[in-house]
């Protein structure tokens, strides 16, 4: 036989295996079943993910409550609002950094790009994305509330602080060796000797602090005078005189 | 055919689940075909067609483009793996003899070895019918590489990445089966 007359003889060959009936819908029965385990199988992990997802919002969003609540930013931001060039400052950067809950904001921002990443990976329409986004909303909304009035009870010395303090403060204090911070009217400033200055503040919660500030700093070399208002980061103790503060960066908000 | 494949995988992409009843209505058929080639019963190749298209679907599933995908040759690619499986616990066919090459001079012993040559008493209308004959007496490597080319319909590359051999390997096995039909069947 020659090999074209044999090509077209293998062409017009029919398949010699019959199907069974029904195989179709019995496929499409399988598959159904299938995608019904598959839905099952997304919906737990789904909700697994968009719970670690919110959780984390929660966190970082309560965290950053927290911290406005407690924290000397709006102060800083009054004063920066009436000076912007301090933004351009070494300290007045150190202070913003200082005083913004980085950590708390990276897990806010982190946990809500995880959460709707992992709702549009898992096939969420975008239609139906708005919806999600909604009721994430309500779901920070709530979160931030109860931090809210878990703040407030704190304050109010209703509840003890310790829960959220120890669940908090990692995140609210951005750098752990800072262990105070706020701003406040300078009373008086004495040389210690040639390269310290003694500056008494006085705070807006009452008291004062005593500060030690080298003449090296930037804020010393701005000529710090009775009526200037400061605003000090530090850690107590183990310093020249007994009760003294340090301030690890000490910035001049404004002069009198 | 290829476009309508497109067409279809991207309309279950965009969330149109029905489109699957239609790959499935339009391929089933191949699939039950080739998983019988290896299987050799109805029961198994009814198993490894319906997992076929289980597995079709989990991955589509996981897909989030149609670029580049051929759904027939994937199907049977998918339905080969199965068949592969199912031939370890049941030595329903033999892999490893995929690649192997056959004498020529033996297979056409094989071919003659069983039945009375038909060479007098084929006519023109029985030709196909002949062909279709001698092609059950080959071995069934050279059965499924002719059943894919012309019955399937799947180009030289396909088959080879259906079958996972290489594309020469194919090439070699189609040639020598057309050999040695050729030296079997009586000349027209």
């Amino acid at each position: 036989m020659k090999t074209d007359r044999l090509d077209q003889a293998l062409e017009k060959m029919q398949a010699d295996v019959s199907v069974p009936s029904g195989l179709s819908a019995r496929i499409m029965k399988a598959v159904e079943k299938k995608a019904l385990a598959i839905e099952r199988r997304q919906i737990f992990w789904g909700s697994i993910h968009l719970a670690l997802g919110v959780s984390a919002v929660i966190y970082g969003f309560t965290a950053i409550v927290l911290n406005l609540l407690n924290g000397d930013l709006n102060g800083y931001l009054s004063v920066v609002a009436e000076d912007p060039s301090l933004l351009f400052t070494e300290e007045g950067l150190r202070a913003l950094f200082e005083q913004v809950p980085v950590l708390s904001a990276l897990v806010f921002f982190a946990g809500l790009v995880y959460s709707i990443r992992h709702l549009m990976l898992r096939g969420v329409r975008i239609k139906k994305l708005s919806s999600v986004m909604a009721a994430l909303f309500v779901v920070v909304a709530f979160g931030s509330f109860v931090g809210g009035m878990a703040v407030a009870a704190n304050m109010s010395g209703s509840v003890t602080a310790s829960a959220s303090e120890a669940l908090f403060t990692p995140l609210v204090t951005a750098s752990k060796d800072y262990q105070y911070s706020s701003s406040g009217e300078v009373t008086s400033v004495t040389d210690l000797d040639e390269d310290t200055v003694e500056v008494t503040v006085l705070l807006p919660e009452g008291g004062q602090k005593i500060i030690e500030i080298s003449k090296d700093s930037m804020a010393y070399k701005k000529v710090i005078q009775e009526g200037d208002k400061l605003f000090i980061v530090g850690k107590p103790g183990g310093f020249k005189k007994p009760g003294n503060m340090k301030a690890n960066f000490v910035h001049l908000f404004s002069k009198d | 055919m290829r476009d309508s494949d497109l067409i279809l995988i991207d309309e279950f992409l965009s969330g149109d689940v029905s489109s699957f009843e239609a790959i499935v209505e339009k391929y089933h058929t191949a699939v039950y075909r080739l998983a019988y080639k290896f299987a050799h019963n109805a029961d198994d190749a009814e198993d490894v067609t319906q997992e076929t298209f289980v597995r079709a679907y989990e991955s589509l599933m996981k897909k989030t483009s149609s670029e580049g995908m051929l759904l027939k040759p994937w199907l049977m690619t998918i339905c080969v793996n199965l068949c592969r499986n199912l031939a370890k616990k049941k030595k329903s066919f033999n892999f490893s003899d995929l690649e192997r090459e056959e004498e020529e001079d033996s297979l056409v012993e094989r071919l003659q070895g069983r039945e009375p040559s038909p060479r007098d008493a084929v006519l023109q209308s029985e030709v196909v019918a002949e062909v279709q004959k001698a092609v059950k007496k080959l071995p069934a490597k050279y059965q499924l590489v002719i059943d894919l080319r012309f019955i399937q319909d799947l180009s030289y590359e396909e088959i080879a990445e259906v079958l996972q051999v290489p594309l020469n390997t194919v090439k070699v096995h189609l040639n020598r089966a057309k050999k040695a039909l050729k030296s079997y069947l009586p000349p027209l």
